[in-house]
């Protein structure tokens, strides 16, 4: 047991690192999927996406980091725009379970359109780090792995910091609460729903750009960390940016505590049995309040 | 003399803390129409939700005919003879306006989902009769030339008389009208205080009828109850409760009661 | 009943293929093409009449499969045991898919399902001692069904029976009450239905129904591997219901139909069928919702 828990530092700092890549898939997703409600299975292939324009600025380019960061983000506004203003806001208003079928229909084209296109061998985004880890006491880390946490804290706050003071956010806040009232208000309701899907559609390219510094990118990449990051925001209750930030840490530390400890074939499954418990128990969420109505 | 046919006992329901009913008692008679007023959020729909199984009392107790129902689920205090119409009109709209109806009186007859697969003679009969008894109400709502139709695409007086088609068809032990002079116009609304009357007078249905339309209520309720804010103001014949200090007091005080 | 005799006609049509179409090649399209209409005709009742969405349907697909995998390993049984057994485990399953899935509501039951289909996917993959990991397990036909015009007859009559059963099924009170549960399930409830107990057999039959498609699967491709029952089968499977129509009794069979044969016609382009499926999904989506079929025969009181 002893080697076990010399273990632990190691473990949770991974899961750290983890985590945190989850915290912006997921806190993107919140935005569309707990805010303007659009079930947007697509999510993970933006993520993917993120990696590979990553690999294009880093690799094809050559860009240092921050560079490329920029590239990723304005490739996947511009992206999340056009997707958002051609397949999502037609759709809108109507059947929602259409535009479930829809992002679903998307995710399949992308991720096949990409493996058609680049192959399913996996890319790695070059960061320009010096390579090697560096310890710190009993971890060992690399300054790829540092740099993600510190991306996603920086962006993250940033995006707390725009909710909370600009109009836009406060538009955006008020459309979650309750979007007649915000209709009626003069909020342009078109306007803040588009740009609330941009956000979340740049979120997920960042977060794609910087762990493929770590994991590489494939086509797939995007598939099961859609699914965590759906995990991630039922769980945490619909909308809740807060909620998303925690149990999106919370998701990594598990899974990466899970693998060191009981199996890595159980890491991913762990995050399932989740979701299963927590909707069947407390459909709300842990962080959601519960709406009953009459 | 006979227990009533339906009766709260000390009704409350909070919401996440928030008191919509607070220890409401009342009771309706057979035969009876009885009235349940009060403004806007007074927790008249609570009651309604309550009464019929859609939701849960925090406390109190629901009774029909002496025997406590506190807690059954909708559609068990459907087959215990409770039916209701909704304040926003709900009728299977991808169905016709005949299998809206059929549907409803077939839930009492048992399940026999088997015997409608193999198609069995009896099933098919009883299908037959449903049809039957469906377009005999829908003339007795002068809506019989409009059976196969969808229901989504009928008016929406039309699609009131169709909820009520539905719940007489039933044949009710109560039957809930949920605010039904909603969103009709004036000539709709004298056709709906008819077809209440009709209902008791001649299939001798009991209703509960929840409404702020006070027109309506005072020209068929025989009694009515006042809520406010969750609790009961008054129980009377309208006449009576409506020059009740506390009524006035509820409706015209606070400059809510555009309606009444 | 004119339904029925015109899918006993076209069955009786589908006997003769294997007379005509002399290589064995267009025979094993033929029968991957009928267990892909048990797969979308079973998933339309949850999709198209009930109104809920599983995009879990290759999971049930895959318990099939790997029961009879499984039994044959254990118990060297053939495909008439398989058959029932492979049923009565994915609708196992279905119900505790089920039964949690009760108090969610449109998106949130699709996710479930997501989630559903991920970890059947883990497991089937992981699991090595049970499951034969990523290599899966192999399947041996019995000498009587090894001929594959025989198999063939087989499967056609195992699809006709099952298209039957759904036909039977979605125009009793039982297909009556699904839509009801479809179009408004609070009213459901409130005329007297208990639409849980209605949801959980209506989910139970349309696993079921996937599982019996699975052990042909099995059998047909001698063998089952996790990477044929991935989110991308689920995909391929509400490709072909959308595309023929939801809620039609022909939908799901003509979506199945173009959906397995168009890329054999166009062999050129079978390396982008998913391509195809994902455009078509949105595509079908935006401009045609109802489906080729529900486009042909307009909207009309049943």
């Amino acid at each position: 047991m002893v080697s076990d828990l010399v273990l632990l530092p190691q473990f949770l700092t991974n899961g750290l690192v983890i985590g945190s890549g989850y915290v912006l898939v997921a806190v993107g997703l919140t935005l569309i999927f707990g805010i303007l409600h659009i079930v947007n299975f697509a999510h993970g292939e933006f993520y993917m996406l993120g990696g590979f324009a990553a690999v294009l600025g880093s690799q094809l380019l050559g860009l240092p980091a921050l560079p490329t960061l920029l590239v990723v983000a304005v490739v996947m506004a511009a992206f999340g725009l056009v997707v958002e203003r051609v397949v999502f806001r037609p759709l809108g208003g109507k059947d929602p379970t259409n535009a479930i079928i829809a992002s679903f229909g998307l995710s399949v084209l992308l991720q096949n359109l990409m493996l058609k296109t680049v192959g399913a061998e996996p890319m790695a985004v070059k960061s320009g780090f010096a390579p090697g880890a560096i310890q710190i006491g009993n971890v060992f880390i690399t300054a790829e792995r540092i740099a993600i946490v510190a991306a996603m804290a920086v962006i993250v706050a940033a995006l707390l910091l725009v909710l909370r003071y600009t109009w836009t956010g406060r538009a955006l806040r008020s459309l979650s609460e309750n979007p007649t009232v915000a209709l009626i208000s003069g909020v342009n309701v078109r306007r803040v729903s588009l740009i609330t899907f941009v956000i979340g559609s740049v979120l997920a390219g960042l977060s794609g750009a910087l762990m493929s510094t770590v994991f590489m990118v494939q086509p797939n990449s995007g598939a099961l960390i859609v699914m965590k990051a759906f995990i991630i925001v039922v769980v945490a209750g619909m909308g809740s940016i807060e909620g998303a930030i925690i149990v999106g840490l919370a998701l990594g530390l598990i899974e990466s505590l899970v693998a060191g400890y009981m199996g890595n074939e159980l890491r991913d499954i762990v995050g399932f049995l989740i979701v299963i418990l927590v909707l069947a128990v407390r459909p709300q969420g842990l962080f959601g309040l519960k709406t009953e109505r009459s | 003399m006979t227990p009533p046919i339906l009766e709260a006992r000390g009704l409350s329901k909070s919401f996440a803390g928030m008191v919509a009913l607070d220890n409401l008692s009342f009771s309706v008679n057979e035969g009876e129409i009885a009235g349940l007023i009060g403004p806007n959020g007074s927790g008249k729909s609570t009651v309604v939700n309550l009464i019929s199984g859609v939701l849960v009392p925090t406390s109190g107790q629901v009774v029909m005919r002496g025997q406590d129902v506190t807690g059954a689920p909708a559609h068990q205090m459907a087959r215990r003879g409770v039916a209701r119409t909704f304040q926003m009109i709900r009728l299977f709209g991808t169905l016709s306006v005949e299998d809206n109806i059929a549907l409803a009186l077939q839930q009492k007859e048992g399940p026999g989902y088997v015997s409608s697969f193999f198609r069995t003679p009896a099933a098919r009969r009883q299908r037959a009769a449903a049809g039957v008894t469906a377009r005999e109400m829908l003339k007795l709502f002068d809506l019989e030339e409009k059976a196969s139709d969808l229901a989504a695409d009928l008016s929406i007086g039309q699609r009131r008389m169709v909820e009520l088609a539905r719940g007489l068809a039933s044949e009710p032990t109560v039957f809930i009208l949920d605010e039904p002079a909603a969103g009709l116009a004036p000539h709709n609304v004298d056709r709906l205080i008819e077809m209440i009357r009709r209902m008791r007078d001649e299939f001798g249905v009991t209703i509960l009828l929840v409404e702020h339309v006070m027109r309506v209520v005072q020209s068929v309720c025989d009694r009515v109850v006042v809520l406010d804010y969750g609790q009961k103001i008054a129980d009377g014949p309208p006449a009576e409760v409506v020059n009740q200090p506390e009524v006035i007091e509820a409706y015209i005080g606070l400059g809510r009661g555009k309606n009444a | 009943m004119r339904t029925p005799l015109i899918l006993l006609l076209t069955t009786a049509i589908a006997c003769a293929l294997p007379a005509v179409l002399e290589s064995g090649y267009f025979i094993n399209v033929a029968i991957i093409a009928l267990i892909y209409v048990i797969l979308a005709s079973s998933l339309d009742i949850m999709m198209g009449w009930t109104g809920k969405f599983s995009f879990a349907h290759a999971a049930f697909f895959g318990i099939g499969a790997y029961t009879a995998a499984m039994m044959q390993r254990s118990f060297g049984t053939d495909l008439w045991a398989h058959l029932p057994a492979g049923m009565a485990a994915a609708a196992l399953f279905g119900v505790l898919l089920g039964l949690p899935s009760l108090r969610l509501q449109g998106h949130f039951l699709a996710i479930m399902s997501i989630a559903f289909q991920t970890v059947v996917y883990l497991v089937l993959a992981q699991w090595t001692d049970l499951t034969g990991g990523h290599y899966g397990l192999p399947v041996e036909v019995s000498p009587e069904l090894g001929n594959v015009s025989t198999f063939y007859f087989v499967t056609l009559g195992c699809t006709l029976v099952a298209c039957l059963f759904v036909w039977f099924l979605t125009q009793s009170r039982f297909g009556d009450t699904l839509t009801a549960i479809r179009d408004d399930e609070t009213l459901a409830r409130t005329i007297g239905m208990d639409t849980n107990v209605i949801k959980i057999v209506a989910f139970a039959i349309s696993s079921a129904l996937a599982g019996g498609a699975g052990v042909l699967m099995a059998h047909h491709i001698r063998g089952v591997t996790p990477n044929d029952y991935t989110v991308m089968t689920s995909a391929t499977i509400v490709a072909m219901v959308v595309l023929g129509g939801r809620g039609k009794f022909w939908g799901p069979i003509v979506g199945a139909l173009i959906l397995t044969i168009l890329p054999e016609v166009l062999s050129d382009l079978a390396e982008y069928k998913h391509i195809m499926y994902g455009a078509l999904l949105i595509f079908m989506i935006m401009v045609m919702p109802q489906g080729v079929v529900g486009a042909l025969t307009g909207r009309k009181a049943k």
